[in-house]
């Protein structure tokens, strides 16, 4: 297509906007970490700071945790790393079973049993947390990440095994067929055949239920107490409950606790979209 | 294994860890709002304490005028919210479907936002619109907007729609993202034609494109109309719910009602009556994905 000269301002003026929306209150944001609270509480638009400083970053990295071990910041970081790569990797092992199933055998009752996969991707976690909580509650199952982990793995595992299906289905036959016929058993197939070729939509899935729990507030804020399993989402919200002097602390741990999403999803943009589309399609 | 029992057995895994956290919690949270129970979970190892009341819970939220504020405030939240993620979207996918330097670079910046943790965008609006320091604020001030510092998450009105913008920055790309991988699959034929006849581009969009691009508007839609009916973090970190319940959203209310005011069997009568507006976009949802298959 031939552009004209104003076509092609007019593009370039949209690009700018699209820049200015995104990286506007990001640059604040980035701004913010470097100044002094000083200069936070100063009544300026905190475009520049007066003077740059590490302090905030500083603050986030000192302190205690009640048992004195690391700071509140990296434990809670430690914690979300541990929460979000368990739930990863349990809900795709055991979602791929299912969406293999899906994906390649015949069976009654198949059709309403994958709508009802649908189905409880739709419920809304809100209508989990109180019967959820009591439930923990009197197993003596609150304030540990294993809980966290659990509840984790299973909200996302619909969408794994949604997503997962559909890829499989996207995958050709013939060479599951042939290993069939070799005498290979059928889990050998799924592992040896069909998993290898499958690292696309399992790092698709995967990326999304990393975010996803990386994410998490509402369970994360109920179903933790202390150091010993609050997440990165729940150090964040309590810095700021001490009061207004904490905010540069509150920003600057939240760039921080930003910066592995953003860098996952920079990478693997490609398979962000591509699962984003997988949401769209029957599979 | 048999053959007839393997695609069972390879479901089962997953089936037994949904029936234990999601399906066997459903049908307790009914239970539960169907009993009188409160903090106090000891209550329901005896079942002569559970008093159970039947339908009185799921009354008195209907009757309840707080319920109807927030279903009010869930649903301006999500129209405006939804709306203009749509708009602005629409927008930006349009200008990244164009051909220019660093498209590639564009597109990943505009990805973010998204990445972003929701409490993260909640904490930094929080800040932009701090009532004594905030960037917004003092801006406000400065282009003669405001008479002096107004605090903006201070009355109700300011401190709705400033949450939804706070929305709207981190969740635009995710309908930007949808509807540009669209358009890069629509075919080139139907632009084409459209320029033959000199459309104008403007009516080209409406009359081509738009419609092309339908069953993937849909799904953006009805995917961020169920995130948007469902927002807590924002609200729980930016005002609590707050100026005097202003910005108390159908998911705040539950949970102020249940994990702060200890009120499990309302909270789950709550938590069913807005469950049954998901279901709602959930067929809608379904549907589509079906209609899309064919």
């Amino acid at each position: 297509m031939e552009r004209t000269k104003p076509q092609k301002i007019l593009t370039y003026l949209g690009v700018l906007g699209v820049l200015l929306f995104t990286l506007g209150p990001l640059l604040l944001l980035v701004v913010a970490t470097f100044s002094s609270s000083a200069d936070l509480n100063g009544k300026s638009l905190h475009l520049v700071p007066e003077k740059w400083t590490l302090d905030n970053y500083r603050n986030v990295f000192s302190g205690q945790a009640s048992d004195g071990s690391l700071p509140p910041f990296m434990t809670a970081m430690k914690n979300s790393v541990i929460t979000a790569l368990s739930a990863t990797a349990l809900s795709l092992f055991v979602g791929m079973f299912a969406a293999y199933a899906y994906a390649r055998f015949r069976f009654r009752g198949k059709n309403a049993l994958l709508i009802s996969v649908l189905g409880f991707r739709m419920v809304p976690e809100v209508v989990l947390l109180i019967p959820l909580y009591v439930i923990f509650a009197r197993m003596g199952m609150i304030n540990s990440k294993p809980s966290l982990v659990l509840i984790y793995t299973v909200f996302n595992l619909p969408f794994v095994i949604w997503m997962l299906q559909g890829f499989f289905r996207s995958l050709p036959k013939s060479m599951e067929e042939s290993a069939q016929m070799d005498g290979v058993s059928p889990l050998g197939v799924l592992f040896r055949f069909v998993l290898p070729l499958s690292l696309p939509g399992l790092v698709a899935a995967g990326i999304f239920v990393l975010l996803l729990s990386w994410d998490e507030f509402m369970f994360a804020s109920i179903f933790t107490s202390t150091y010993d399993a609050k997440t990165i989402t729940v150090a964040i919200s309590e810095f700021s409950k001490r009061g207004l002097i904490d905010f540069g602390m509150q920003i600057t741990g939240g760039l921080l606790a930003s910066l592995p999403p953003i860098i996952l999803a920079l990478f693997l943009q490609k398979f962000i979209i591509s699962g984003l589309s997988e949401g769209s399609e029957k599979g | 294994m048999s053959r007839k029992l393997r695609p069972y057995a390879y479901l089962l895994p997953s089936f037994l860890a949904i029936a234990a956290v999601i399906l066997v919690p459903l049908g307790y949270a009914l239970f539960i709002s169907f009993i009188n129970l409160t903090k106090n979970v000891r209550k329901l190892d005896n079942p002569d304490l559970w008093d159970y009341v039947g339908f009185a819970n799921f009354a008195k939220v209907l009757s309840d005028a707080a319920f109807w504020q927030a279903l009010g405030r869930t649903l301006y939240f999500t129209a405006v919210s939804v709306g203009l993620e749509f708009t602005i979207g629409m927008l930006f996918a349009l200008i990244l479907n164009e051909k220019f330097r660093g498209r590639g670079l564009v597109r990943g910046i505009m990805l973010i936002p998204w990445a972003f943790p929701t409490i993260v965008n909640a904490v930094l609006w929080k800040w932009l619109y701090d009532p004594d320091h905030g960037t917004v604020t003092v801006l406000l001030y400065k282009l003669g907007i405001t008479d002096g510092y107004f605090n903006i998450l201070g009355s109700s009105f300011s401190a709705m729609n400033a949450i939804i913008i706070a929305d709207v920055w981190k969740n635009t790309a995710f309908v930007a993202l949808i509807l540009l991988a669209a358009m890069q699959s629509l075919p080139k034929e139907a632009y084409e034609a459209g320029m033959m006849d000199g459309a104008s581009a403007i009516r080209r969009f409406f009359t081509i494109t738009l419609p092309l691009l339908a069953p993937a508007i849909l799904v953006a839609l009805v995917m961020r109309t169920m995130e948007a009916f469902k927002v807590f973090d924002i609200i729980y970190i930016m005002t609590g719910g707050g100026p005097a319940g202003g910005t108390q959203v159908l998911s705040f209310l539950t949970y102020q009602s249940s994990m702060m005011f200890g009120n499990f069997s309302y909270g789950s009568a709550l938590a069913f009556v807005m469950s049954f507006f998901i279901l709602i976009f959930a067929v809608v949802y379904i549907k589509i994905l079906y209609r899309n298959a064919e």
